[in-house]
């Protein structure tokens, strides 16, 4: 079933001479239970395409569609609150909130959604990021994987439709990035999550299921 | 606890300087307002009660009015109290169920009491119609207890007929000014609620811009607009209670502090003010200061939300660049550039601080003028160098015991100056000692008469004033200058010399046949010889020097005046009365006057003092009574302007001080670059002094250009009332003003030192990581 379609998607920034054409005429579309890896050099649009995606920037033409739903047609709030329920994201700095614990970041969607919190569904996903013992710490007390993991978690606890993961391993050593891609690969496995991951690694990008190169605002292969 | 306000609870904690500082701004904005409504409230209480208490607790009079009249008004549901007053000059009494007013008397005066004074005018029209008095009746009977009611703000009215027919009549509104506090102090809270909502705006747009990125974190994993607005306000709602409960504590403190201050500036007058917390006016400054802190909160909220998440998340800012002068390069340290280029950048931010000292420095330089001209007018103003005068009748009235026990009661320092006076016509010789001929009439035989003035000094101002000239005893004193023009200040001269002078006191009968007086003599003996010329008056006397109209007048002792004097009042019948006197002030009994010139120190508490003993018998002129009501007006103005001047440069230095740290905290990543080039703690110290004196610099230069209009303004105005020969700005009061704002500028620098101290310590920190 098509969860995500990218209709023509364009994204120019700037005016007249300083203009920078982000992505060009892009159109894909996203089956649930896919793990897709965007894969470009810098600049090539990638991070533009997941924002648009996600709902976080406006495309200058074309249309993202959501269980044929089109995002941009809807009102700001409901757009936020498509966000909040189907939509994960993870960043590549992470973007937790500094004065909350791991528990509490983690449970940010779901209080923001204002549903009772499913307890035990938590410690699954705590114990499935392999956080247990760091749960009621700050994230300037984790490490950067750790803290990557919190952002996982945090996306994972509202049982997304999907994850859009922006160089979720851009910010980490070799060792977390693969304990980082082996937590996506086993969601993806164990849970038939739908993912979308920017990476800029091609080894990493091989271990997705289907790989969209993206190079100057365009798909050079899919 | 709701994720929200968990979320709004941490960012306070975190950025707890931040917090305190707007709560500080919180505080002192509720100070203001609470400070200026409760101390309104006050004085309007204060004032109500010492006029009631003055001038008694009715409104209406109807005078003569009749059994019958009386029973159709007693029961009015308007009307709260009568007074019944049997005769005229008796006391009143309180009308009660058991009197019987009319019982031996067939027209009694009512004093009546409304419920509503504000009403007073169409209460009392209502009064006149169901009476059916004329208007001529009404006003004759009818009055107003007008000093009661001017507190009050009813100024004026008058009686009209209600339509064409003219049957029935009513009160008019002319001047009516009941209305105009409650207008004054509407369009107060309106400034101040601007002035809030630019200080807040400031602190939360500090506070929104530094969460920017959490907050644009929380709309990508799903938090409303809604939502984030909803912590904004949370917070902003808990910094308002915690900020206006510590404003309100204060401010009935400070309330009390500055009544006590006027309660000290009035006690010449009845007033007195006791602090009267009006709990509507409370809650009406907490609605203000929620709703400001609210609209502040507001829009940058929706100014950060319009911006792109993925640009909030990134803290990209777009940063305008203006190239600075090339002159200035040349002249200004590397310090002082990056000082500059960082006020061009942050002009938003800063401007409201510029704003709010230019504000305190204008108003100021503006008010303090205003008040120093003012006070040189009233000094001018006054013609007399007395603060009173009092006529009496000797053989009816005391006026010097009244005096002496007015000192001894009061302990005020008291002088007076014992003189009479009298208008009489004289013929002048020799005819060539005249220079001037403004009053002067050739009569028979080519002899020259003239209107003179006889003043009799009691001996001490007598002997005062001939040593004061040079003079001997026994010579008449001539005042040789008088103003000619009631236009302009020119003096002339009446005579050229004192030799041979002689005046004789005569009849000005006109005689019609031979068409000038007759000039019957009436004393010939006592002004003939030994008088002195001078231009210089006795002091007491000065209106003989600036008031236009007086003609020669000659000062003489009081045993020569008296020999006159009896030689008059044995001369006048009631028929020459006009033709011997051009001015007298004799009684029906044909006693003539005494005059005291009083000098006082508290010419109000005399003046109360005097009129509560007054009577027919003697007359009494307070001089500089209105000048001193003037002055103490002008000593509540300075108070009134120093206290919002002090409180606003506090909100401002304390939105400096945030806005400078805030400042500080957002070119960490700049000046740690500095450091890593070279710079030294003392460079960087050197920007933020530059960035102060630039911020003052600006200021004064405003404040400076925005006050030369108004003082202009206030010069002309001040050109109608007194003869301006020199600038009356009190620059050294300005310039130490300037001084103390240049030191506070200097404090806040110092204060967000502190902060690069902290950024020092964690830049070492990771140096040594």
């Amino acid at each position: 079933m098509k969860i995500i379609k990218v209709e023509n998607i364009s994204k120019i920034y700037g005016k007249n001479e300083a203009q920078v054409i982000a992505l060009n005429n892009i159109s894909f579309e996203v089956e649930e239970g896919e793990f897709i890896a965007i894969i470009g050099p810098s600049g090539s649009g990638k991070s533009t395409l997941l924002h648009i995606m996600a709902g976080l920037e406006r495309p200058t033409k074309g249309e993202v569609y959501f269980y044929d739903k089109n995002m941009y047609k809807m009102r700001k709030k409901d757009l936020t609150i498509l966000r909040r329920e189907k939509i994960g994201i993870v960043y590549q700095f992470y973007n937790l909130i500094p004065t909350l614990s791991v528990e509490e970041n983690i449970l940010l969607p779901v209080e923001l959604d204002k549903q009772k919190i499913d307890y035990k569904r938590l410690e699954n996903i705590i114990e499935f990021l392999n956080l247990t013992d760091r749960k009621n710490h700050l994230p300037n007390e984790l490490s950067g994987g750790q803290q990557q993991k919190v952002a996982i978690g945090r996306a994972l606890i509202i049982n997304p439709t999907i994850i859009l993961a922006d160089e979720p391993t851009g910010n980490l050593d070799t060792k977390s990035s693969n304990e980082i891609i082996q937590v996506l690969k086993k969601a993806n496995r164990e849970y038939n999550q739908t993912i979308i991951m920017i990476t800029h690694n091609m080894e990493i990008a091989k271990l997705a299921n289907r790989i969209i190169q993206i190079e100057d605002g365009k798909i050079k292969e899919d | 606890m709701k994720i929200e306000s968990k979320l709004s609870f941490n960012d306070m904690k975190k950025n707890i300087k931040r917090t305190i500082f707007t709560t500080i701004s919180i505080i002192l904005c509720a100070f203001l307002i609470l400070t200026t409504l409760l101390t309104i409230s006050s004085i309007r209480n204060g004032i109500k009660e010492s006029t009631n208490k003055k001038y008694s607790d009715y409104h209406f009079i109807i005078k003569n009015i009749d059994a019958e009249s009386f029973e159709l008004i007693k029961n009015k549901p308007y009307i709260d109290k009568i007074y019944i007053q049997y005769k005229d000059d008796e006391p009143l009494e309180e009308l009660n169920k058991n009197m019987h007013p009319f019982e031996n008397i067939n027209t009694i005066n009512l004093y009546i009491k409304y419920t509503d004074i504000k009403k007073t005018y169409e209460y009392s029209s209502n009064v006149l119609q169901t009476l059916g008095f004329s208007i001529t009746k009404a006003q004759n009977d009818c009055k107003f207890n007008e000093k009661l009611l001017i507190v009050y703000g009813l100024m004026k009215t008058e009686l009209d007929y209600t339509d064409a027919s003219q049957t029935t009549i009513m009160y008019k509104d002319v001047l009516n000014f009941s209305y105009v506090i409650n207008i004054m102090i509407i369009l107060i809270l309106a400034v101040f609620s601007v002035l809030f909502i630019v200080i807040l705006y400031n602190a939360f747009l500090v506070a929104i811009n530094e969460r920017r990125k959490e907050y644009a974190i929380l709309n990508s994993i799903g938090a409303t607009e809604g939502q984030i607005l909803k912590m904004i306000f949370e917070e902003a709602t808990i910094m308002a209670i915690i900020g206006f409960i510590i404003g309100m504590l204060i401010s009935i403190f400070g309330t009390h502090v500055i009544l006590n201050m006027l309660n000290t500036i009035l006690v010449p007058t009845d007033f007195y003010f006791n602090l009267v917390i009006d709990i509507k006016y409370i809650i009406l400054a907490f609605v203000i200061i929620l709703f400001n802190i609210y609209i502040s909160a507001m829009i940058p909220s929706i100014k950060a939300s319009n911006t792109s998440i993925i640009q909030n998340i990134r803290n990209n800012q777009q940063i305008k660049y203006k190239k600075s002068h090339n002159i200035l390069r040349k002249i200004l340290p590397i310090e002082g550039r990056l000082a500059l280029i960082n006020l061009k950048r942050n002009k938003n931010k800063y401007r409201i601080v510029t704003i709010l000292f230019v504000i305190c420095m204008t108003s100021y330089i503006t008010v303090t003028t205003y008040i120093n001209y003012e006070k040189e007018a009233a000094a001018l103003v006054s013609n007399h160098d007395v603060d009173a005068e009092l006529v009496f009748y000797p053989d009816k009235a005391n006026c010097k015991l009244l005096i002496d026990n007015y000192a001894k009661q009061s302990g005020d320092k008291i002088e007076y100056i014992e003189y009479k006076t009298m208008g009489l016509y004289s013929l002048v010789e020799p005819i060539d000692s005249i220079i001037n001929d403004n009053y002067i009439y050739t009569v028979e035989n080519n002899k020259r008469l003239i209107p003179i003035e006889l003043v009799g000094l009691e001996e001490k101002e007598y002997n005062t004033y001939i040593n004061k000239i040079n003079a001997h005893y026994g010579d008449g004193i001539i005042y040789n200058n008088f103003l000619a023009s009631e236009t302009s200040y020119i003096y002339e001269t009446r005579f050229k010399s004192s030799e041979n002078l002689k005046f004789t006191i005569i009849d000005n009968t006109y005689n019609f046949e031979k068409n000038m007086p007759d000039c019957k003599i009436i004393d010939d003996e006592n002004l003939q010889d030994n008088f002195v010329l001078t231009n210089e008056i006795l002091e007491g006397f000065q209106e003989y020097k600036t008031e236009y109209g007086h003609s020669a007048t000659i000062f003489i002792n009081m045993d020569t005046y008296n020999k006159i004097e009896k030689k008059v009042k044995d001369y006048i019948t009631p028929d020459n009365i006009a033709s011997v006197f051009w001015l007298h002030n004799r009684d029906a009994e044909n006693n003539f006057p005494t005059y005291l010139k009083v000098k006082c120190g508290n010419i109000i508490s005399f003046s109360h003092y005097i009129e509560e003993r007054k009577n027919p018998d003697f007359f009494a002129y307070y001089y500089s009574l209105d000048n001193q009501e003037k002055l103490i007006y002008l000593d509540i103005l300075q108070l009134i302007l120093r206290s919002i001047v002090t409180v606003i440069l506090i909100i401002g230095s304390v939105s400096a001080i945030n806005i400078i740290n805030a400042s500080i905290y957002e070119r960490k990543r700049e000046f740690e670059i500095l450091f890593d080039i070279g710079a030294t703690k003392e460079n960087i110290n050197k920007i933020l002094i530059y960035e102060c004196i630039y911020m003052f610099i600006k200021a004064s230069m405003i404040s400076v250009i925005l006050s030369i209009p108004i003082i202009y303004i206030i010069i002309k105005q001040m050109e109608n009332i007194m003869v301006l020969n020199r600038l009356l700005i009190p620059f050294e009061h300005i310039s130490i003003f300037f001084v103390l704002l240049f030191v506070l500028s200097i404090f806040i620098t110092l204060c967000s030192m502190k902060s690069i101290k902290n950024i020092i310590l964690s830049y070492n920190k990771k140096s040594f990581e």
